[in-house]
C-alpha cells in the first residue's frame, strides 16, 4: 500500500503544478512585476516611450507646418494617462508643456501658450534646466506678444509684454544659475556670491 | 609393588621396633631412591613414560587402550556437528531433531570466534546488529521511505497551490518585493550638462530620446533585480 502511494506522489505533484498554473492564469497574474513607483518601473517607462513617440510625431507635423496636429499629438502626453509624478515624469511633462507653448505661440495663441508655461512650471518646481527653459520660453512668448501688440499699435500692451519678458528671462537666468550651483557647486561669476 | 618382599634398609634396629621394610633388590632400591629424589625435586617427565603412567592409571596399558566402536546414532550426530561447523562439507545428513548439535555447534563456533576471530561479512553483521540496535528492517525502511514520499508530495502540492512564484510569469503581489537594490526614480538632470542650458527653441525630442533610453536600461536592471538576478 505505501509503495503504491509512493508511485502516485509524482502524479500529485504534477496535478498541483497544473492547478497552480491554472489558478495563476485565471486570476490574471501574468503581469509584469509591479515594481514600486519610487523606482524605475514599466509604467514609467511606458509613459516615457509614449512621450518620445509623440515628440517624433510632432516633429513630422511641424516640418509639414501642421502646428495644430503637432499640438494635438503632444497633448496626448500632457492630458493622457500618466504614471505617478516622479521627477522624470514631471520633467518630461514640463518639457512637453514648454514645446506646446512654443507651438501655440507660433500659431498666434499667446494666452494658451502662457497657460502651457504655467502648467509646466507647476510641474517643474525644483530649480533645473527644465524650469529654466520654461521661463525662457515664457520670455520668448512675451517677446513675440510684444512684437504682435506693437504691430497692432497697442504700445501699452507691448510695454507690459516687454516687462513680463524681461522678468521671465531674469527668472530663467537665476534658475539656470541655481541649477549649475546645485550641480557643480560653483557660485556663478566671481564676486556674485551665493545664488539667489 | 605390593607383592614384593620387605626387608630392613640396613639401618640399625632398635629393640622393640617391629617395622618391616619391603625386601628389595638393588634395582628396587635405586628405583625407590629415584622416586624419593623426584618427589623432592620434580623434573620434566618423558612423554612416552607419561602416557604409560596414564594408561596404567586408567586401567590398562597404552597398547590395549583402544576406543570402542562408535554407534550409528553417534556417527550420524557427528556428521551433523561436522556439517554445522563447516557448511562447505555439507552432505545433507542434518535433520530437524539436531537441536543438541545446533547448540553444540553454536558453542563451538563462539569458542572458535573468541579464540581466532575473523572478518565478518556485512550481511551477517547487519543480521546480528539489527535486533540488538532495534534497527528497522528493510521492509519497514521501504515503508518509511514511501510514507515520507507521500507526505512530501502532499506538502509540495499544497505549496504549489497556495504559494505563488515570484517570477514575472504568475508572480504574486507579495512576491514582487525586490530583493536586490533597485534604481530609483530621480531627476534626469544628470543626463544633461547643467552648465549648458537647453537651446531657446527646439531640442525637446532629443532630450526625451535621451531620457527614455536611460530609463529603459535602468528598467531592465530593475526587472532583473526584482527576479533576484544580479
Amino acid at each position: 500500500m505505501p509503495m503504491r502511494s509512493a508511485r502516485f506522489a509524482p502524479v500529485v505533484v504534477a496535478l498541483a503544478a497544473i492547478l497552480s498554473a491554472c489558478r495563476a492564469e485565471s486570476t490574471g497574474e501574468h503581469q509584469p512585476p509591479p515594481l514600486a513607483s519610487s523606482v524605475v518601473n514599466p509604467v514609467m517607462h511606458a509613459f516615457l516611450s509614449k512621450a518620445r513617440a509623440a515628440h517624433h510625431r510632432a516633429d513630422i507635423a511641424e516640418k509639414d507646418h501642421d502646428l495644430k496636429t503637432a499640438i494635438v499629438v503632444l497633448r496626448e502626453v500632457t492630458e493622457g494617462s500618466r504614471p505617478p509624478l516622479t521627477p522624470e515624469v514631471r520633467e518630461v511633462l514640463a518639457d512637453t508643456h514648454a514645446r506646446i507653448a512654443e507651438l501655440r505661440a507660433k500659431d498666434g495663441d499667446f494666452d494658451g501658450a502662457k497657460r502651457e508655461v504655467s502648467l509646466g512650471l507647476d510641474l517643474a518646481t525644483e530649480p533645473s534646466s527644465f524650469r529654466g527653459h520654461l521661463f525662457e520660453v515664457e520670455g520668448v512668448i512675451e517677446q513675440e506678444l510684444m512684437a504682435d501688440l506693437d504691430k497692432r499699435g497697442d504700445s501699452t500692451g507691448a510695454a507690459a509684454a516687454k516687462e513680463r519678458a524681461k522678468t521671465a528671462f531674469d527668472q530663467a537666468i537665476s534658475t539656470q544659475e541655481e541649477t549649475i550651483y546645485r550641480a557643480i557647486g560653483t557660485a556663478g561669476p566671481i564676486g556674485s556670491g551665493a545664488p539667489p | 609393588m605390593s607383592d614384593k618382599k620387605t626387608k630392613s634398609l640396613g639401618t640399625p634396629q632398635t629393640p622393640g621396633d617391629d617395622l618391616e621394610l619391603p625386601e628389595s633388590s638393588d634395582g628396587d632400591l635405586e628405583e625407590f631412591a629415584e622416586a624419593l629424589a623426584v618427589s623432592l625435586r620434580p623434573r620434566e617427565i618423558d612423554a612416552r613414560r607419561h602416557e604409560a603412567i596414564l594408561a596404567r592409571a586408567l586401567g590398562g596399558s597404552e597398547a590395549d587402550a583402544e576406543e570402542a566402536e562408535a554407534q550409528p546414532d553417534e556417527r550420524r550426530r557427528a556428521d551433523i556437528l561436522r556439517e554445522l561447523l563447516d557448511p562447505s562439507r555439507r552432505t545433507g545428513t542434518s535433520s530437524a531433531d539436531a537441536s543438541l548439535e545446533h547448540r553444540l555447534a553454536g558453542l563451538a563456533h563462539a569458542l572458535r570466534m573468541a579464540y581466532a576471530p575473523h572478518e565478518i561479512d556485512q550481511l551477517t553483521s547487519e543480521r546480528l546488529l539489527r535486533p540488538a540496535l532495534k534497527l528497522a528492517s528493510q521492509r519497514s525502511s521501504r515503508r518509511y521511505v514511501a510514507a515520507t514520499g507521500v507526505v512530501l508530495a502532499i506538502a509540495a502540492a499544497v505549496l504549489l497551490f497556495f504559494v505563488r512564484p515570484n517570477t514575472p510569469n504568475g508572480g504574486s503581489q507579495q512576491a514582487y518585493l525586490p530583493k536586490l537594490p533597485m534604481i530609483g526614480a530621480r531627476s534626469t538632470m544628470d543626463l544633461f550638462d547643467p552648465a549648458e542650458p537647453f537651446p531657446r527653441s527646439g531640442g525637446t525630442t532629443s532630450r526625451i530620446d535621451k531620457i527614455e533610453a536611460s530609463r529603459s536600461a535602468e528598467l531592465r536592471d530593475n526587472l532583473f533585480a526584482s527576479w533576484g538576478v544580479e
